[in-house]
């Protein structure tokens, strides 16, 4: 059984060798080579860069703990919790939680006085608004 | 001028509270935001560690699992206080608690020092062990033989409470306990729409709801012994939905502990605000500041820039979750009055990564029991001297122990919360 393992490691060393010195010859020739066509089928799907601005609001939003607590605020249809996390976790579906901002901002020093997070909703919703355009172009 | 201010409003800080009004004293509670009380599960823990004795025979009491803490962690806070102190520290802070949740239906019952933990059931799946727990979920307990059928409730749309699963995961869990394997019987019901636990609670406080449910129920629960439910059934009115349920039903309706988002944990934390106002506690914003003066503390302040100035003050503002404890130019240090913070293993004094990472996922992390050093009055110390001679600490601030290896949180609350309000009454009755 040692035999047939050094036997296979012995092999795998030689496989990867060759391709470190095929690698070393055609590099100057060739490049770096990528999965080019897999790359170019998947862009449609990529997230787009994030905007240097958006940073900023992604420090502000993602101290959201999910905790769900929130839910005690407002009415008994209101979802601050599901809002709050939606564009805590995504902000580029804050388009979701657009229609929900003037509520948020109703409640919002309500939730700021229970959230164990502290986080700052008025800040939150701020943001969102004033960056959905940004967060939305991909 | 107050007798007493406390900061921190959850467990501690309202028994605090209310052991240093029971006294007379003038007393204001400054908190800033809901914290680890409003996440509770719905049990109140007071001690259990098999993982510790190493005695032949395993404790069995409440008692027994204390003096088990008291031999084996030196730095919890139930050894730093003693033995006869923490138990009456126990049993006191307990009977406060009782009295503060009586008006909202949540009181637990009677704590017995000399009995077992219950075995309750967890909306995680299996039994939980508890000392004892709010009213909506004592009435089951698995740690014993269950005559009958038990109904467990599945809502439609909850995807927080898997019936079928907490069904097969109590029935696992008791073949442990070498009782017999209780039988379940699943009753779904459907109310038309989804909705987080907090929401359905609320959504259920609407009597035409609740009896939406009472209707999907009634005629299906002939034969059963008690029925196991999610623990969503309703928030302010809780009490008013459980109790009609039971009464249209016949027989006994017992919540599970919850997980997160959870019910339970706001019930309390609501009826414990509630409470504080009740006693008359002032009720006051976050702190940001103090001052001090000849090395005692003369006041706080507040966000709006108030100073509140007191004889004695409690510090009850609880670890990571409600920001007791927190990280400071790359230390560990309590947030307000920057003490320094030791873990079970001694001070902490981080600068790197060592002291606070570990080999094993296994071992024991002292973030997990970070928190100041008190003496047995429950003065909080830096470098080894009483910090202020007025000030106490109370609760989770309090390192050296970690809930989760030991479910102590609620038992560490009740007797620090007790003892350091009536300390502060006795300090601020010394201030000049």
């Amino acid at each position: 059984m040692s035999s047939y393992l050094s036997m296979r490691q012995l092999n795998a060393l030689w496989v990867l060798g060759w391709a470190l010195v095929r690698h070393i010859i055609t590099y100057p020739f060739v490049g770096r080579r990528v999965p080019g066509p897999w790359l170019k089928r998947i862009a449609a799907e990529s997230l787009g860069a994030v905007p240097k601005d958006a940073w900023g609001m992604f420090a502000c939003t993602s101290g959201c703990l999910t905790c769900g607590l929130c839910d005690v605020v407002g009415t008994a249809t209101d979802r601050p919790s599901q809002w709050l996390a939606g564009i805590a976790r995504h902000p580029g579906d804050s388009s979701l939680a657009l229609a929900q901002l003037q509520r948020l901002e109703i409640l919002a020093p309500e939730i700021e006085r229970l959230c164990p997070a502290r986080l700052k909703v008025s800040t939150v919703v701020a943001l969102v608004r004033a960056n959905h355009g940004m967060l939305a172009v991909r | 001028m107050f007798d007493v201010v406390i900061v921190g409003g959850g467990l501690s800080g309202t028994i605090a509270a209310l052991a240093a009004r029971k006294q007379g004293a003038k007393v204001a509670l400054a908190a800033r935001s809901w914290g680890a009380t409003a996440l509770s599960t719905g049990a109140l823990d007071i001690a259990y560690t098999p993982a510790l004795s190493r005695a032949h025979q395993l404790p069995r009491t409440l008692a027994e699992h204390v003096l088990d803490i008291i031999a084996h962690r030196r730095r919890h806070p139930y050894a730093v206080l003693g033995l006869e102190r923490t138990v009456s520290g126990l049993l006191d802070g307990f009977d406060l608690l009782r009295e503060a949740l009586g008006p909202y239906d949540l009181a637990p019952p009677p704590l017995n020092l000399e009995a077992a933990n219950l075995s309750l059931a967890s909306s995680l799946g299996g039994v939980l062990p508890a000392a004892s727990a709010l009213a909506p979920h004592v009435g089951l307990e698995f740690g014993v033989p269950v005559a009958g059928k038990i109904g467990v409730l599945s809502i439609d749309g909850l995807m927080a409470f898997d019936a079928q699963r907490i069904a097969t995961a109590i029935s696992a869990d008791t073949k442990n306990f070498d009782v017999p394997t209780p039988e379940f019987e699943l009753l779904r019901v459907a109310l038309g729409f989804v909705a987080p636990p907090l929401q359905l609670a609320r959504t259920l406080d609407d009597q035409v709801r609740a009896d939406e449910l009472h209707a999907q129920l009634r005629g299906r629960t002939q034969g059963l012994k008690a029925l196991l439910t999610p623990p969503v059934l309703g928030f302010a009115r809780a009490h008013h939905v459980r109790t009609r349920l039971q009464e249209s039903l016949g027989i006994p309706v017992v919540e599970s502990l919850a997980h997160l988002p959870s019910v339970p944990g706001a019930r309390l934390q609501t009826a414990l605000t509630a409470s504080q106002a009740q006693a008359g506690v002032t009720q006051l914003g976050e702190v940001i500041g103090s001052k001090a003066s000849a090395g005692k503390l003369c006041s706080l302040t507040l966000a709006g820039g108030q100073e509140i100035q007191a004889g004695a003050f409690v510090l009850a503002s609880g670890r990571f979750i409600a920001g007791g404890v927190g990280w400071q130019a790359q230390h560990c240090r309590e947030a307000l009055f920057d003490l320094p913070v030791a873990s079970e293993e001694g001070p902490l004094e981080a600068d790197g990564p060592d002291a606070v990472t570990r080999v094993s996922p296994m071992e024991s992390h002292p973030l997990m029991t970070a928190g100041v050093v008190v003496n047995p009055v429950l003065q909080p110390l830096a470098e080894g001297r009483v910090a202020y001679p007025n000030l106490f600490a109370a609760g989770m601030v309090i390192g050296g122990f970690a809930s989760r290896y030991s479910l102590c949180a609620d038992g560490v609350a009740l007797a620090t919360g007790l003892l350091a309000g009536r300390a502060a009454v006795n300090k601020a009755g010394e201030t000049p």
